[in-house]
């Protein structure tokens, strides 16, 4: 059976090292990017199973990408799992969580996330 | 030769570096104890013990040098450490390494050959960071270009042209948020490791590049890479972990390229990598890890802080200790270590 293909996207390349092993280790086939318009061009080439996204990072923010995902029709089925530090832990962003639920992102999972959470909703999501 | 595609870079203009040559670990100590209770941050730490000879080198790099000032006189006075402050420094790194020892090679080996040393390097699970001085900031950045392709900016003409158009230099943010337990995403921990030591003299550092090319080739994995250098010893340290089932092929490969050079290795060792929320912008995580393992009794052989992870290097015998003194310091947002 072909692995199941999950790409991340964020800004925090240790983010997506941690992330990306975890997944691996779990039988997943991972996809990496490091801002909003490479995690575009990733997802031209390849259509994942899953995204993960984080919101704020330079040249587009995941937010914007999201959004225009899910407008697309031929991307607008791609589970999006949106990862942000807005809220308690960043006060001052400029971002909120109304923001992220405008996306239509189709979980919000708040920084610091703990890795077997998001595995739990990756896996949520896939099946 | 070609470019080796990598997913970017980060820049940081204008820091000051610390670096100290000596015979205590206490160095460490002091520093990372007196910017945490100043609340002030370092975006770079390196620990590197050299098994041969019982110096240490440590460096930090911070944002300003006011901030590393008042360090230089307190390790100069009591340890008569060799100590020395740089600013207008510029701290580099690039991602991912994928742990290819060729990466780190293609990046040493296209500063080597123009000529440049930087004054460390320091790896995280998925960044090398350097630093370089002033003068050498545009030669390091073509360097780059060179050695490496990245999806954002073909050229590092481009890339300045971009950065003055719309974002400018990221900033250094100094967070203030405090957490009775720091919390973590995740620690990743692995075992059967050796810890290689190779001084090499400011002109050789090519030769050792050449040897990480070789063990490139060999499909090795190097999940961890630390350097310092003092600038009047004229040699720099490097420290660095491969499988410890690789250790006959490795000793080869440094007695052939580097026949001058003793290269001491340390086996097993472990090393513990921890990733967290804003690691790379908030002040006193390292200290943490340092107060932690001291507390333990866990002699720190190599400590690496680069973008937002802290990685250090352990005996095995002392990995089980580690892990429990590391929960009581750490923890995930659901469990701790253990």
């Amino acid at each position: 059976m072909a692995k199941k293909y999950v790409l991340i996207v964020d800004d925090d390349p240790d983010m997506v090292e941690t992330v990306g092993m975890m997944l691996e280790s779990k039988g997943y086939e991972v996809g990496k990017a490091y801002d909003g318009i490479e995690g575009e061009e990733s997802i031209k080439n390849r259509l994942p199973d899953v995204l993960v996204l984080d919101v704020m990072m330079p040249r587009k923010n995941g937010y914007v990408l999201c959004s225009e995902l899910k407008k697309n029709k031929s991307t607008s089925d791609i589970p999006i799992i949106l990862l942000t530090a807005v809220g308690e832990a960043v006060p001052s962003t400029t971002y909120s969580h109304a923001d992220g639920k405008a996306t239509q992102a189709d979980d919000y999972i708040p920084k610091p996330v703990d890795t077997q959470g998001l595995l739990a909703a990756i896996e949520r999501l896939i099946s | 030769m070609s470019r080796i595609r990598l997913g970017g870079f980060k820049v940081f203009e204008n820091r000051a570096y610390f670096s100290s040559l000596c015979r205590t670990d206490a160095v460490l100590e002091n520093l990372c104890s007196g910017m945490a209770a100043n609340q002030l941050n370092m975006g770079l730490v390196t620990y590197v013990t050299d098994i041969g000879s019982g110096e240490t080198m440590t460096a930090a790099n911070a944002s300003n040098a006011a901030s590393l000032d008042p360090f230089a006189h307190v390790i100069a006075g009591p340890y008569h450490c060799q100590a020395e402050i740089l600013t207008g420094v510029c701290r580099i790194s690039i991602f991912p390494h994928d742990r290819r020892p060729d990466v780190a090679a293609a990046l040493i080996s296209a500063l080597a050959e123009v000529g440049i040393k930087p004054h460390c390097f320091a790896t995280s699970p998925s960044a090398i960071s350097f630093v370089v001085s002033p003068p050498n900031i545009d030669s390091a950045m073509e360097s780059v270009f060179e050695a490496f392709a990245f999806p954002a900016c073909e050229t590092y003409e481009e890339w300045l042209r971009v950065r003055r158009a719309h974002e400018g230099s990221p900033e250094e943010v100094r967070c203030r948020y405090h957490e009775d337990v720091i919390h973590i995403y995740d620690f990743n921990l692995l075992d059967g490791l050796d810890l290689w030591n190779v001084i090499v003299p400011n002109g050789g550092i090519g030769h050792f590049a050449k040897a990480l090319l070789e063990l490139g080739d060999l499909r090795f994995k190097m999940p961890l890479l630390v350097s310092n250098s003092s600038r009047g010893e004229g040699r720099m340290f490097f420290a660095f972990c491969l499988a410890t089932d690789h250790r006959q092929m490795v000793t080869q490969t440094l007695n052939r390229i580097m026949p001058d050079r003793e290269s001491p290795c340390l086996g097993p060792v472990s090393a513990i990598f921890l990733h967290g929320p804003h690691f790379g912008d908030r002040y006193g995580i390292a200290n943490s890890i340092v107060t932690c393992m001291r507390s333990a009794e866990i002699a720190t052989l190599a400590l690496s802080c680069a973008v937002s992870s802290i990685s250090l290097v352990v005996r095995s015998s002392d990995e089980p200790k580690a892990i429990k003194a590391l929960s009581s310091t750490f923890q995930t947002r659901q469990r701790s270590f253990e």
